[in-house]
């Protein structure tokens, strides 16, 4: 019994969305597409990926660099360290 | 017929449509024109590329069904934001709530009610929504519903008799999914 009258309710409730009407938009709406359509052709989208692209690859191209010099910095200066330290004073002097 | 004039002829022919559509998912006038110009723009983007795989109106439907579905999310995670730098702002600065249920194709004796059954359509999961708005809204038939979402005729049915439960439930009061 239960079911067929949340049956029943449900059919009222579709019954009712069916009812909705087609609503109109506002006339100027093709308007306002065309000046967004304008507005991207202006700007490419494939020129502002082909100019983020570029930064990005700069970026960590520079980053690459800096680290690979900081890492040789440090491998010289483990290097030295290694190295005996000669004494520069004469034993005669 | 060259491409400004089929876009034209395809605005103006699927137009109401997509507007219609996108009404069914936000309710309100001002984010289904937002949702219409840039489902529109989508069209003419693609228009060069699309192949006679789809029905363009099937084609247009889906566009439209996307574009409604990523603007609540972005509208969802905006709102998330503004709720969290609201909680640093005095109370006269937090921000007004913007979207507000104004559905144009509803009467006014029935707005209240229908408001309910909207605010528990839009708790459904995304594919339900969508099959609800589809086959009942929309009034498309199952076989251009499935063609729409891409599912078979099976699948599409098993959907629509879970979103009809959920959507029960969910209208029961005291009731969750």
């Amino acid at each position: 019994m239960k079911s067929k009258s949340s049956n029943r309710d449900m059919n009222h409730i579709f019954d009712s969305l069916a009812k909705i009407t087609q609503a109109d938009p506002k006339r100027d709406l093709y308007s306002g597409v065309m000046e967004r359509i304008e507005f991207q052709n202006k700007i490419p989208i494939s020129w502002v990926a082909s100019t983020t692209a570029v930064l990005v690859l700069f970026i960590s191209t520079e980053f690459l660099y800096l680290n690979y010099s900081e890492r040789k910095i440090a491998n010289q200066s483990q290097l030295l360290s290694l190295m005996p330290q000669g004494d520069n004073l004469l034993y005669h002097e | 017929m060259n491409l400004p004039d089929l876009f034209r002829n395809l605005y103006l022919q699927y137009f109401k449509l997509v507007y219609n559509v996108a009404i069914q998912y936000v309710q309100n006038t001002e984010d289904a024109e937002e949702i219409t110009q840039d489902v529109f723009v989508k069209v003419h983007e693609k228009l060069d590329t699309f192949k006679r795989e789809a029905d363009i109106k099937t084609w247009i439907y889906r566009i439209a069904i996307n574009q409604s579905l990523d603007f609540i999310k972005a509208k969802k995670s905006q709102k998330r934001w503004s709720f969290l730098s609201a909680l640093s702002l005095d109370n006269n600065e937090r921000p007004i709530e913007i979207s507000h249920f104004n559905h144009p194709g509803i009467l006014l004796e029935q707005n209240e009610s229908m408001q309910k059954i909207f605010d528990a359509i839009n708790r459904l999961p995304d594919n339900q929504k969508t099959v609800i708005i589809l086959l009942k809204i929309e009034q498309n038939s199952m076989t251009e519903t499935a063609d729409i979402m891409k599912l078979s005729y099976k699948a599409v049915d098993a959907l629509f008799q879970r979103a009809k439960k959920n959507l029960e439930l969910l209208l029961t009061p005291n009731e969750e999914i």
